[in-house]
């Protein structure tokens, strides 16, 4: 099932010096339980196109459709605090917060009380790989892939089906990044979520369900 | 090409370029003018030090003060007490030297000026001529002396009695011829019961005449005119007499011999050296009645000249139980008595005595009071160096008078003095040859005298006058010695500092010093902060250019060259166009910051006791130093430099990762599940921020602090001027031209009153004395002219019986204040100033008609004495006593006042006693004993001016009387207290406008006022100066320190633009996030302001402190609140691809 849809989307955006058409119509859906990578060069749209998947902003044409309603007529807050959990290549961590503190903030703008999260975050963490000991440590004490590792539990846990992941493997080493690529892998193929992946790594291209190429904006045929 | 491609990917980040060209040109504009300014002003002041000279005299303040011979003991045991070693040691003092002068002999130095104690004292030869002087006059005659052969008219009836030897005195009355009446011709009339009666008389007649106006009755008769009975006593035996009933005595009117007429043929000693001169020789005790054909030797009273411009001598120690007459019958110029014996030696102690001079010694000449303040310098030749034998200095005066100069030699024979009289002189075997090096202004009050080093003092005997030293202060430190040794001082000394104006010029002068020096602090530091980072920029952190540099194989060199010539272009032309512009700017900025720091200073001088003394005009403004800019500019250039040099360095340091184990980091307490939403998130943050979470708070803290102190300090300068002006209390005086005496002056009543007539003063205080004497304690005197003299003299030399409001008015106690008085019980100081005693002054003698009013009786007076006075009279509280008081007196007469003085009786009660500490024994009575208080200090009194009243008085009349010598006598003293501090203004108008003198500044109105009010005006003009400054510079301090806020919670909140995005990104709400961040800080900063608050309140207890504080506060948050805001406008796909 498409969770999530795009239609003709196009995103553009004005710098100091010019007009850049960032997406020039990109029409593509998204199923569940699949991995969906999004590749292209430097400069091709894809982060741009997950930044619209994400909710972090609208379309400046088409549309972007989450279970079939456009993102333009949801509250993006509650899109993106609901719906769209996000993984960055840099991790974004809040560097004073300790693990599972990270990873009960999502659950505590949902609502969830903070001793309720902890237990949450705590099977969480357990279920990214990651030791109960990491739970009170900060990030900035965790190597790249086990920050990786906490971010991809801050995203699940929101409970929900979409996962997008902008480079998650950006900035780990091959033996991380395979770990971190595994965890996406289960939790698509096993846990029914669907993963879309933004990469310009091949091998990632090759070991998705599905993959979308943009060059220059558009899907490259 | 490096060179080219360095300056343009340096000057192509123009934002950066540009702001760092104006930081380093401003900085370094900055710097050159506070140090051009710094060298100027620091330069200036060492000028000023040169020119000026700062002196602290010392001065005893004693009862006769400022009589530079006074032998006061007072004076001595001051000096005696004051601990001249610790003196010397004062931080400050330069020179310290205690007064060292002795009076000195120099032969043929003839004084015509100044101090000259025997000038009336002569020792003439008189020639053989003597012609007896014969005057017509009214002459007292005893009754034992009268001549049997005589005749007496009595006064009051007009009776002439003709006295015979061998015969009854014949008594026949007076005869009336009225010249005007045909029919009234000839009648004979006596006084019985107060009227003319005509009697039947058949006797022989004595003619009189009455005379009076045609027609008048003889009642209406006021005077009897002797004229024909004079003649008829001429024509008959006997000298006339008047007989006078009611005293009961006999004056002769008509010609008697007063003296003789004799020339002068020599002078053993004079002051005038007259020779051949006429004078007369009045008659003394001893009956000196020369004979014609013999010449004598004199020493006593006689009169040159005659009438108004007669010049009296009076006699001393011949008359007054010498044994030898004033006489000496002489053979010739020859005689043994020119030579020895005690008319040459009083010729020759009186020479010695009228032609000494006084011989200084000192080894800071230039910085005695006389050279210190301009009335004295040098004409001629230099001073002695310290500690110079051998020569000296002579006044103008006495090198005129002896035509002397520089280069020429003089002898001084060292005299010394008795120990309690200063011209009680002997000449010493001790004998000074100096050689003059310099020559003074010739000045009349300087006559005869010789300055010499201290190597030529130390002369011995002890101190005479009020001076007992003076200490050469350093210009800037004066302030602080001169307290130091006010602390040091015996009771009764005063200091006076007299600085020749130096801190008023220098003060400006130091202002802008220091103001430069901060400002160059300031810039330096501010330099050094740019400096750096304009390094760190444009050098330290082009790692990726140097690597781009090193990967294409550029030799060092070329990469020096590329990464240091932008930065070296930025910074010379920056520094180069700041030190310029400073340069260029300084000669005006200099100019108007002295005229801004002198307007800042300016104090209105008018009678103010802080403008008595020389003020020097301060040396001319130098030009400003040319080597500022110059200098200022290389080395920041330099600085840039060296500072990219270094910063080069780190630019090519490779990364290298950091070794060695690192600790794992673990909040307290683990995974914290306290606290809900935005303030969980800011709890947490702030807690576990480290360092980012400790700057803001301890920024807020010692921003508020600051901003606290500066608060408080408004505050408190603003609360201390109120307190200053609601507590000080300001008083003035009467003082003597100069400024520095305020006793024993004239003080015009008229003054007095038009200083109470402001409305200014709250007191008055004033005090006129004459001399008083109990009836047994004067010696006799004989009833000659002589013998009145001398007694007038005895008089004139006892103490005073002083009228006086408050005790403090008084001269004794002028100086040293309100001495400790033991009062009877009922009373106290303030019956000194009741108006209920009737003055003196209503004992005015009034002649009404042919009657005289009889005075009233006086009434008992109560005495403040002196306890040597008790106890040398045997008395003790609430004894009386009477004493005989020499006091003013007005008669009228026909429409015309005139005034004597009169013996008056005056009964006294003692009421008070205080320690007697002046050498006279004076005694204080009510001011009412002189006048109505209401004159001085109150509400009532009629208009002075009214004195044509006062003429036609015809009984006596208290209020009349108060008034007409109210208006034509003069007091002694007179100190006044301001009503306000705020009142010091109109009070130097009111004086202006009034003429009054100021010291150094004679007007019409020669009554000079002092204001005590130097202390009151530094302290007020410190604080106004304060208060001022603050009021510009606060201002701008509280808007930077908001600002500076404002910038903190701005860098911190967009430190932290990542987490923002995150939780943005995770769909926390605007307002969460706002909160999140807004909360953290903001109890950071309030955390930082409490603190800051507290501390500051438990030390200053101001609440300006929490103004700041809050003030403070409220900026910091509302630069977190832009921040948030602006941060939250930002696209969140922008702020996520942003670099951390």
């Amino acid at each position: 099932m498409a969770i999530l849809e795009l239609r003709d989307v196009r995103y553009t955006y004005q710098t100091q010096y010019q007009k850049v058409e960032a997406l020039r119509g990109v029409t593509r859906s998204f199923e569940t339980g699949q991995v969906h990578a999004v590749m292209g060069r430097s400069g091709s749209g894809k982060t741009t196109l997950l930044s619209l998947m994400a909710g972090l902003d609208l379309p400046t044409g088409g549309e972007v459709l989450y279970d079939g309603t456009a993102t333009a007529g949801l509250d993006l807050q509650r899109y993106r605090r609901e719906k769209a959990a996000v993984i960055y290549q840099s991790f974004r961590l809040f560097p004073l917060l300790t693990v599972a503190e990270n990873v009960m903030y999502p659950m505590e703008l949902r609502g969830v009380k903070p001793r309720e999260a902890r237990e949450r975050a705590a099977a969480l963490v357990d279920r990214v790989g990651l030791p109960a000991a990491a739970l009170d440590r900060f990030p900035t004490m965790l190597s790249g892939g086990e920050q990786q590792r906490v971010a991809i539990a801050r995203a699940l846990g929101m409970e929900t089906s979409l996962l997008l992941a902008d480079e998650p493997t950006g900035n780990l080493d091959t033996a991380n990044g395979e770990n971190v690529l595994a965890i996406l892998e289960r939790l698509a193929h096993e846990s029914g979520y669907c993963v879309v992946v933004v990469t310009h790594d091949p091998s990632i291209g090759e070991r998705a369900d599905t993959v979308l190429r943009l060059r220059d904006g558009v899907e490259e045929r | 090409m490096s060179i080219r491609n360095g300056l343009l990917s340096t000057l192509r980040a123009k934002g950066r370029s540009a702001l760092f060209v104006l930081l380093i040109l401003v900085l370094t504009l900055a710097l050159t003018l506070g140090v051009g300014m710094w060298g100027w002003s620091a330069q200036m002041l060492a000028r000023f030090d040169e020119s000026y000279t700062t002196v602290a005299l010392l001065e005893y303040m004693g009862q006769d003060y400022p009589d530079p011979d006074a032998a006061d003991a007072g004076a001595r045991q001051a000096l005696a007490e004051l601990d001249q070693g610790a003196l010397s040691a004062i931080e400050g003092v330069e020179l310290w030297e205690q007064t060292d002068q002795t009076l000195a002999y120099l032969e043929g130095y003839n004084r015509r000026s100044g101090v000259i104690p025997y000038k009336d004292y002569w020792v003439v030869l008189t020639s053989t001529q003597f012609t007896g002087n014969y005057v017509f006059g009214s002459l007292y005659v005893p009754e034992e002396e009268l001549p049997e052969k005589r005749t007496v008219v009595n006064i009051e009836n007009g009776d002439v009695t003709v006295y015979a030897p061998g015969e009854e005195p014949y008594t026949a009355p007076v005869v009336f011829y009225n010249r005007g009446s045909e029919d009234r011709l000839w009648q004979i009339v006596r006084r019985e019961n107060g009227a003319y009666q005509r009697v039947d008389w058949t006797g022989t007649v004595y003619f009189a005449a009455l005379s009076c106006p045609m027609d008048a009755d003889v009642d209406d008769v006021p005077y009897l005119l002797l004229d024909f009975v004079r003649r008829a006593a001429e024509e008959s035996d006997g000298p006339l007499y008047e007989y006078y009933p009611t005293e009961d005595v006999h004056m002769f009117t008509g010609r008697y011999l007063n003296g003789y007429t004799g020339m002068i043929a020599q002078s053993l000693y004079s002051y005038e050296g007259k020779d051949r001169v006429i004078a007369n020789f009045l008659l003394g005790d001893t009956d000196f009645a020369p004979v014609g054909g013999r010449q004598y030797l004199l020493h006593g009273a006689f009169v040159e000249g005659s009438g108004s411009s007669a010049r009296h001598f009076s006699v001393a120690d011949f008359y007054e139980g010498c044994e030898t007459p004033p006489y000496l019958e002489v053979s010739g110029p020859g005689d043994p008595a020119f030579t020895q014996g005690i008319f040459a030696e009083y010729a020759r102690r009186y020479q010695v005595a009228n032609n000494t001079v006084r011989l200084t010694a000192s080894d800071g000449i230039e910085a005695l009071e006389a050279f210190q303040q301009g009335t004295l310098y040098l004409e001629a030749g230099r001073f002695p160096e310290p500690g110079e034998a051998g020569v000296c200095v002579l006044d103008g005066q006495a090198a005129q008078a002896m035509d002397l100069g520089v280069g020429d030699r003089l002898e001084l024979g060292l005299l010394w003095s008795e120990e309690d009289a200063r011209y009680e002189l002997t000449e010493t075997e001790e004998v000074r040859a100096l050689e003059i090096v310099g020559v003074t202004n010739p000045l009349t009050d300087y006559e005869g005298c010789v300055w010499v080093s201290a190597a030529e003092g130390g002369f011995a005997g002890p101190l005479f006058g009020y001076g007992l030293g003076r200490a050469v202060l350093d210009n800037r430190r004066a302030v602080q010695a001169a307290e130091r040794i006010e602390a040091l001082l015996p009771e009764q000394v005063q200091l006076t500092l007299f600085d020749q104006g130096y801190a008023a010029a220098a003060q400006p002068i130091e202002t802008m010093r220091t103001t430069a020096m901060a400002v160059t602090l300031a810039a330096a530091a501010g330099a050094a902060a740019v400096l750096l980072l304009f390094a760190l920029l444009f050098v330290g952190r082009q790692r990726e250019t140097v690597q781009i540099l090193t990967s294409l194989g550029a030799p060092a060199g070329q990469i020096r060259l590329w990464l240091l010539s932008g930065g070296a272009v930025i910074a010379g032309a920056a520094a180069l166009a700041g030190a310029a512009a400073g340069q260029g700017l300084l000669g005006e900025v200099i100019r108007r910051s002295v005229e801004a720091a002198r307007r800042l200073y300016a104090v209105d001088p008018r009678y103010s006791d802080a403008a008595i003394g020389l003020t020097r005009q301060a040396p001319e403004a130098g030009s400003a130093p040319a080597w500022c800019g110059p200098a200022v500019g290389g080395i920041v250039f330099l600085a840039a430099m060296g500072l990219c040099l270094l910063c080069l360095r780190q630019a090519r340091r490779e990364n290298t990762p950091r070794k060695g184990k690192q600790s794992v980091r673990v909040p307290r307490g683990g995974t914290s599940t306290a606290g809900r939403g935005p303030v969980r998130f800011a709890l947490l943050s702030a807690r576990r921020g480290g360092r980012r979470s400790a700057v803001v708070p301890a920024a807020a803290m010692a921003l508020t602090l600051f901003l606290g102190v500066l608060a408080s300090a408004a505050q408190g300068w603003s609360e201390q001027l109120d307190g200053l002006y609601d507590g000080a209390q300001l008083e003035g005086y009467v003082s003597s031209t100069s400024g520095r005496q305020a006793t024993g002056l004239t003080v015009p009543t008229q003054a007095v009153r038009t200083l109470w007539d402001s409305g200014l003063l709250a007191d008055q205080a004033v005090s006129v004395g004459w001399n008083y004497w109990q009836g047994k304690d004067m010696p006799e005197f004989a009833e000659t002219e002589f013998g009145r003299d001398s007694r007038n003299a005895w008089i004139g030399r006892q103490p005073e019986i002083v009228a006086i409001n408050r005790l403090d008015a008084a001269p004794e106690f002028f100086y040293t204040g309100r001495p400790e008085v033991t009062w009877l019980e009922g009373w106290d100081e303030s019956a000194l100033s009741r108006g209920d005693y009737r003055p003196a002054q209503s004992m005015t003698v009034v002649m009404v008609g042919s009657d005289i009013a009889d005075p009233e009786p006086p009434e008992t007076y109560p005495v403040v004495a002196g306890s040597r006075f008790l106890e040398e009279q045997g008395l003790t509280l609430g004894d009386e006593l009477t004493v005989t008081v020499l006091y003013p007196i007005i008669f009228y007469s026909g429409g015309s006042h005139v005034e004597n003085r009169m013996e008056l009786n005056v009964s006294l009660q003692i009421v008070g006693s205080f320690v007697s500490a002046g050498s006279k024994n004076n005694l204080y009575v009510p001011l009412a004993f002189f006048c109505d208080p209401e004159w001085v200090a109150g509400e009532g009194g009629p208009d002075i001016g009214d004195i044509e009243a006062a003429k036609s008085l015809t009984s006596v009349d208290r209020e009349m009387v108060d008034l007409t010598v109210f208006a034509n006598t003069s007091l002694s003293t007179c100190r006044f207290t301001l009503r306000s501090p705020r009142d010091l203004q109109a009070m130097r108008d009111y004086l202006s406008g009034q003429n009054f003198s100021q010291p150094g500044r004679l007007t019409r109105n020669r009554t000079t006022i002092i204001l005590q009010d130097q202390t009151f005006v530094e302290t007020v003009g410190g604080l106004g100066r304060y208060i001022s400054f603050s009021r510009i510079l606060f201002p701008v301090l509280f808007l930077v320190v908001g600002l500076l806020g404002f910038i903190i919670s701005w860098l911190m909140i967009n430190g932290r633009r990542m987490e923002f995005a995150v939780m943005r990104g995770l769909g926390a709400s605007g307002g969460r996030v706002f909160a999140s961040f807004f909360l953290e800080q903001g109890a950071l900063c309030l955390a930082g302001c409490l603190a800051g608050a507290l501390a500051l309140t438990v030390i200053v207890r101001e609440q300006a402190v929490w103004l700041a504080a809050g003030g403070f506060l409220l900026c910091y948050l509302a630069g977190c609140m832009l921040s948030v805001l602006l941060v939250g406008r930002t696209k969140l796909m922008a702020l996520l691809s942003e670099r951390e």
